[in-house]
C-alpha cells in the first residue's frame, strides 16, 4: 500500500476538456518521484487535482490509505501534505518572516525552531526576513516559497518545477537537506 | 331605444341628487415633500371656510361643498400633474385651492386646468414667472408674488442698516424667482448682494457652499430656500464655522420648526412672511384655533382662496369653473360690503340678493393684476428661540 | 502679520479642518470597500448602505438611550450606541454574505455577477432603511456642539476670522486615528490579520497554506461591518443623518479606495484624504484669503473660485478617471480593476 496515491485520476480545468485523462500516480513512504514531460504535459495539473485545486471527474486521491478526494486544499495541508506551486509560490505583498509564519499558519505551536531550521537551510532569507517578497530574486522567491512549505513539517511534499531559476550550487544543497 | 331612454333617465334621476347637492372642491396641496410641515394647517385653512359655508346652509340653494385632498409634493410635476388630473377626471372637482409650490403649480395649470377649463385660487405660490402666464382668466392666487416679497425685504434690510449681503437660493422657480427680486430691488435702493448663489435641497453637507458664500462676505446672509431643507443646512453650516450669525429669512424659511432645531443662535435674524393685522386677521386665529389647527403661514390665504371660490359660485350662480371665474375679482375687491372671516354666510346672503361684496378675508384680500394678492406682510423677529412679530407693513 | 494669520485661520476653518474630517469619513469608508475588494474580490457597491444601516442603529438605540435620561454630555450619547449598531451591522453583513454573496462565490461566479448583486442589496437595503426610519433629516449630535466656536476664538485671539472646531469634528479625527490604528496593528500583528492579507495577495497559496477561506471571509464581513458603522455615525454625527445622502457618498468613497489603490488599506486612507481635500479645495472660493494677503487695491472681484460647489461630486469623478487613464492600481498599486 503506497503512501501516497492518485488513482485514474480524470478532469480539467473548469468546464473544458479533459487534461487528465486517467492518470495513475502512486508514491511510497520515503520515496522521492519524479514526474517528467514536455511543457504542457499535464505535470502542474497533476500535482493540483492531487491537491485538490482541480475537481476530479474520475478517480481519487488517497493518503495513507485514507480517501481524500472530497477534501478542500486546506484540509489536505493539516493532513500533513505540502505544495509548492510552479508560478505565484509565495506572497509578494508580505515579508518573508511572514510568508514563512502564514506557511505555519495550521500550527498552533512555537515555530521559532523550525523557522531556524528554514533560516539555517536558506541562509539569505534570515538576512532579507523584513523585505517583501515580492522584492526578491527568482531564486529567492523560490527558496522563500519551499520554506513557506517546510514551515508546516509536512509528511509529502511536492514540488513544481523546484529548481528554474535556482542556482545549482543551493538546488544540491537544498535537495541534500530536504531528502 | 325608448326603454334603453327610460333607463337613462331612471339612472340619471338617480344620480341627479347627489351631483345637484354636492360641490366638489379640490384641496390640492404639497403633503408630503419639502414644505409637509405647513401644508396641514393649510388645507385645514381651506376646509374651515367650507365647513363654515355648510354649516350656514351650504351655497346655490343649499348645495353643499365637500373638499377633496390631493398631494402636490411641492416638488415634483409630474406627480402634481397626474393628481390634479384624477380629481377632475374621476372625482369631478369644480375648482381648486392649490397648487402650492410655485413650479408644480404652473404644471398643474399649464397641463390640466387650462385644458379642462378648472379655476385654481393658490394660497402660496409666489413666484412673479405665474403673473404673467396665460391662463385663460382661470388662476388667481391669495398670495403675492415674490417679486412683492422681494421689495420688502429689501426695505427691511435697508432699515435694519444693511449695505452688503449675500444671498443663498434653492434651485428652483421658486428661488430663482425671489432671489432675482430681491436683488434687483435692494441694489435699487443703494444695497450690494456680493454673492447670489443657488444651493441643492437635500445634501448631507453644505459646508462648501457656505466657505463661497463667506469669501463673497456680507453683514448678513440671505436665505431664499426651505425651512425643512438645504435652507436649514445653509444656516446650521454658517453658524457652525461663524461665516454669518444674522439672516434674512423669506417666507420658506418661517416656521417653527426652524429656531427649534437651530437654538438660541438663530435669535436676531429676522425675515417676512405674508400676513396682516388686518381685524380679518385676529378673526382668523380665533376661528383656527377653535377649529384645532395652528394658524400658521398661509393658513389665513388657504382660507381665503376657498372663500373666494364659494362666493364667486354663489355670485356666478353656478358651481362652473367657467362661470365663476369672472366674478372672483368682482367679489374680492371694492366696491361692496366688507366681509371678514366667519361672515361668509352674510356674504353669500348679500350676493344672493343681488348686492356686491369687497372680501377681505383673512389675509385682507386685495386682488390686483391678472387676479393676485397685492400682499400684505408681517416682519417678524426671531427672540428666544421664538418667530415673534415685529411689525405689519 | 496679522492679516497673514488671518489668512492661514481662515484657511484653517474653512478648509483645512473640514476637509479632514471629511476625509476621515471618507477614509473609514473607503477602508471597508477596499477591505472587501482585497478578500472578496468584488466592488461592494451596498457599502453606503451598510454605513447608512449602521448609523441608523446607533440613532435608533439613541433615542432610546436618550428617552431613558442616559447622557454622557459634553460627549454625544450616539458614541454610546456604538456597540450595539456595530453588532446589528456585523450581523446584517454575516448575513447578506451567507443568503446571497457566498452562493455566487461556491458558483466561481465572475466580480460583475457579485458586483451586481451588491447593487442589489443596496437598493435592499435603501428601502428597508426609509421604511424604517423615514427619509427625513435626522440631527445626530447632542451634548456639547463645540469644542471652541469661531466667536470664543475671535474673542480670544482678537483676529477678525473665527476659526471653530466641532464636538463632532474632534471626535471623528480621535475615532479614526484610533480606529486606524487598531487595524493596522490587526492586519499586520495579528495572526487571524496576516492570513488576511495573506489571502488577499495570493487566494490559492493562502489555501496551500491551510488558510480557511470561510474563516477569512468572515472576519473580513466583521471588519467591514465594524468600519461602516463607525464612519456612517461620524459622518451622521459631524452633518446630519439622511438615508439619501449615502448614495451620494459611494462615488467619493469608491473614488477614494481606487485612487489609493483597491484592495491596499494604506491607499484607502490616503485617497479619502485626496479626494476629500481635492474637493474642498477646489470648490473652495479664494477671495477672502487673496484680500488679506495683496493691497487693498489690488482686493480681487470675483470670487476666485475654481469650481461651483455643485460640482462637487464631479471633482472625486474626474480624479477617479485620470487615475484609472494614468495609474489604473492607483497611488499605492493596489489590483488592476
Ligand atoms: N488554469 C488553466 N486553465 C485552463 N487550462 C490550463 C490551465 N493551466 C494549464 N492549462 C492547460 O493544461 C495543459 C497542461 O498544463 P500544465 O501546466 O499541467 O503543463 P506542465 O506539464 O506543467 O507544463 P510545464 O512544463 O510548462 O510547466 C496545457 O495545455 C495548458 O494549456
Ligand atoms: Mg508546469
Amino acid at each position: 500500500m503506497s503512501f501516497l496515491s492518485g488513482e485514474h485520476m480524470t478532469g480539467g480545468y473548469g468546464g473544458g476538456a479533459n487534461i487528465l485523462e486517467d492518470c495513475t500516480i502512486t508514491v511510497d513512504r520515503g520515496e522521492i518521484a519524479v514526474v517528467v514531460g514536455p511543457n504542457g504535459a499535464g505535470k502542474s495539473t497533476a500535482m493540483k487535482a492531487i491537491f485538490g485545486m482541480l475537481d476530479l471527474r474520475e478517480g481519487c486521491v488517497r493518503l495513507d490509505g485514507e480517501d481524500i478526494t472530497a477534501l478542500s486544499p486546506q484540509a489536505r495541508v493539516r493532513k500533513g501534505m505540502g505544495f509548492v506551486p510552479q508560478t505565484a509560490n509565495v506572497f509578494t505583498s508580505m515579508t518573508v518572516e511572514e510568508n514563512l509564519e502564514m506557511g505555519a499558519f495550521i500550527r498552533d505551536d512555537d515555530i521559532s525552531e523550525t523557522m531556524a531550521q528554514v533560516f539555517a537551510l536558506f541562509p539569505i532569507l534570515e538576512e532579507k526576513r523584513g523585505q517583501p517578497a515580492g522584492e526578491l530574486s527568482g531564486g529567492q522567491r523560490q527558496q522563500v516559497a519551499i520554506g513557506r512549505a517546510l514551515m508546516t513539517r509536512p509528511q509529502l511534499l511536492m514540488l513544481d518545477e523546484p529548481t528554474a531559476g535556482v542556482s545549482p550550487i543551493v538546488m544540491d544543497e537544498l535537495f541534500d537537506r530536504i531528502i | 331605444m325608448k326603454k334603453q331612454l327610460m333607463a337613462f333617465a331612471a339612472a340619471a334621476m338617480i344620480a341627479m341628487p347627489v351631483a345637484a347637492q354636492d360641490i366638489k372642491v379640490g384641496v390640492i396641496l404639497g403633503y408630503t415633500g419639502p414644505i409637509e410641515s405647513l401644508t396641514k394647517d393649510m388645507a385645514a385653512g381651506a376646509e374651515l371656510a367650507m365647513k363654515e359655508v355648510n354649516a350656514s346652509g351650504g351655497i346655490l340653494n343649499g348645495r353643499k361643498i365637500v373638499p377633496v385632498r390631493g398631494d402636490t409634493t411641492c416638488t415634483d410635476a409630474a406627480a402634481a400633474t397626474a393628481t390634479t388630473e384624477r380629481l377632475i377626471t374621476s372625482d369631478k372637482i369644480s375648482a381648486i385651492v392649490g397648487g402650492d409650490c410655485s413650479g408644480v403649480t404652473t404644471a398643474m395649470l399649464k397641463n390640466v386646468a387650462m385644458a379642462k377649463g378648472i379655476v385654481m385660487v393658490s394660497p402660496s405660490a409666489t413666484s412673479p414667472a405665474l403673473s404673467t402666464i396665460p391662463d385663460n382668466g382661470l388662476f388667481f392666487r391669495t398670495a403675492p408674488s415674490d417679486a412683492r416679497q422681494g421689495q420688502v425685504l429689501a426695505d427691511v434690510l435697508k432699515e435694519k442698516g444693511v449695505k452688503k449681503a449675500a444671498l443663498t437660493y434653492t434651485n428652483n422657480d421658486y428661488g430663482k424667482g425671489l432671489a432675482e427680486s430681491i436683488k434687483a430691488n435692494f441694489t435699487k435702493i443703494g444695497g450690494k448682494i456680493t454673492i447670489s448663489a443657488a444651493h441643492e435641497d437635500g445634501k448631507g453637507d453644505y459646508s462648501a457652499e457656505v466657505a463661497a458664500l463667506a469669501a463673497a462676505g456680507g453683514d448678513i446672509l440671505i436665505v431664499a430656500g426651505y425651512l425643512d431643507q438645504g435652507g436649514k443646512g445653509i444656516i446650521q453650516a454658517s453658524l457652525d464655522s461663524g461665516a454669518f450669525s444674522t439672516f434674512a429669512l423669506p417666507d420658506g424659511m418661517i416656521g417653527d420648526s426652524l429656531p427649534l432645531a437651530i437654538g438660541k443662535d438663530l435669535d436676531g435674524s429676522y425675515g417676512t412672511v405674508p400676513g396682516t393685522d388686518s381685524p380679518g386677521g385676529e378673526k382668523f386665529k380665533g376661528l383656527a384655533t377653535k377649529g384645532g389647527f395652528k394658524p400658521g403661514p398661509f393658513t389665513a390665504e388657504s382660507y381665503d382662496a376657498a372663500a373666494l371660490i364659494m362666493l364667486a359660485m354663489q355670485a356666478a350662480g353656478s358651481s362652473e369653473s367657467g362661470k365663476l371665474k369672472a366674478k372672483v375679482m368682482m367679489v374680492a375687491n371694492a366696491p361692496g360690503e366688507k366681509i371678514y372671516p366667519g361672515e361668509l354666510a352674510k356674504g353669500l346672503k348679500i350676493l344672493k340678493d343681488g348686492g356686491d361684496i369687497d372680501y377681505v378675508g383673512a389675509s385682507a384680500v386685495e386682488l390686483v393684476g391678472a387676479g393676485e394678492s397685492a400682499g400684505n406682510y408681517r416682519e417678524i423677529l426671531v427672540k428666544g428661540g421664538k418667530i415673534t412679530t415685529a411689525r405689519y407693513r | 502679520m496679522e492679516d497673514v494669520t488671518n489668512a492661514a485661520i481662515l484657511i484653517l476653518n474653512f478648509l483645512f479642518v473640514p476637509g479632514l474630517t471629511y476625509g476621515c469619513q471618507l477614509a473609514l469608508g473607503a477602508l471597508g470597500v477596499t477591505l472587501v475588494y482585497g478578500i472578496l474580490r468584488f466592488s461592494n457597491f451596498a457599502h453606503g448602505e451598510t454605513m447608512s444601516f449602521g448609523a441608523m442603529i446607533c440613532i435608533l438605540v439613541m433615542w432610546w438611550l436618550q428617552s431613558l435620561g442616559v447622557s454622557i454630555a459634553p460627549l454625544p450619547t450616539v458614541l454610546l450606541a456604538l456597540p450595539v449598531g456595530i453588532a446589528a451591522t456585523v450581523l446584517a453583513c454575516l448575513l447578506m454574505d451567507r443568503w446571497v454573496y457566498r452562493f455566487y462565490r461556491r458558483q466561481k461566479s465572475p466580480p460583475v455577477t457579485l458586483l451586481v448583486a451588491s447593487i442589489g442589496l443596496m437598493f435592499l437595503l435603501h428601502g428597508g432603511i426609509r421604511f424604517a426610519i423615514g427619509p427625513d433629516d435626522r440631527v445626530v449630535g447632542d451634548g456639547a456642539r463645540f469644542i471652541f466656536n469661531a466667536r470664543e476664538f475671535r474673542h480670544a485671539t482678537g483676529l477678525s476670522e473665527g476659526l471653530a472646531f466641532k464636538t463632532s469634528q474632534g471626535i471623528t479625527i480621535v475615532v479614526t486615528v484610533l480606529l486606524v490604528a487598531a487595524l493596522f496593528w490587526f492586519l499586520n500583528r495579528t495572526r487571524a490579520g496576516k492570513s488576511m492579507r495573506a489571502f488577499s495577495d495570493n487566494e490559492d497559496l493562502a489555501l496551500l497554506s491551510g488558510i480557511n477561506p470561510d474563516r477569512v471571509v468572515m472576519i473580513t464581513w466583521v471588519l467591514t461591518g465594524i468600519l461602516a458603522t463607525i464612519a456612517g455615525t461620524l459622518y451622521g454625527l459631524d452633518k446630519s443623518y439622511k438615508p439619501f445622502v449615502f448614495l451620494q457618498l459611494l462615488l467619493p468613497i469608491f473614488a477614494a479606495a481606487i485612487v489609493g489603490g483597491l484592495g491596499n488599506p494604506l491607499g484607502a486612507i490616503a485617497g479619502g484624504f485626496v479626494i476629500a481635500f481635492s474637493e474642498v479645495s477646489i470648490t473652495f472660493a479664494y477671495r477672502k484669503f487673496v484680500a488679506y494677503l495683496v493691497p487693498e487695491s489690488w482686493e480681487p472681484e470675483g470670487l476666485l473660485q475654481l469650481l461651483s460647489t455643485d460640482y462637487k461630486f464631479a471633482v472625486s469623478f474626474v480624479i477617479l478617471v485620470l487615475v484609472l487613464l494614468i495609474r489604473p492600481t492607483g497611488i499605492f498599486r493596489g489590483k488592476v480593476i
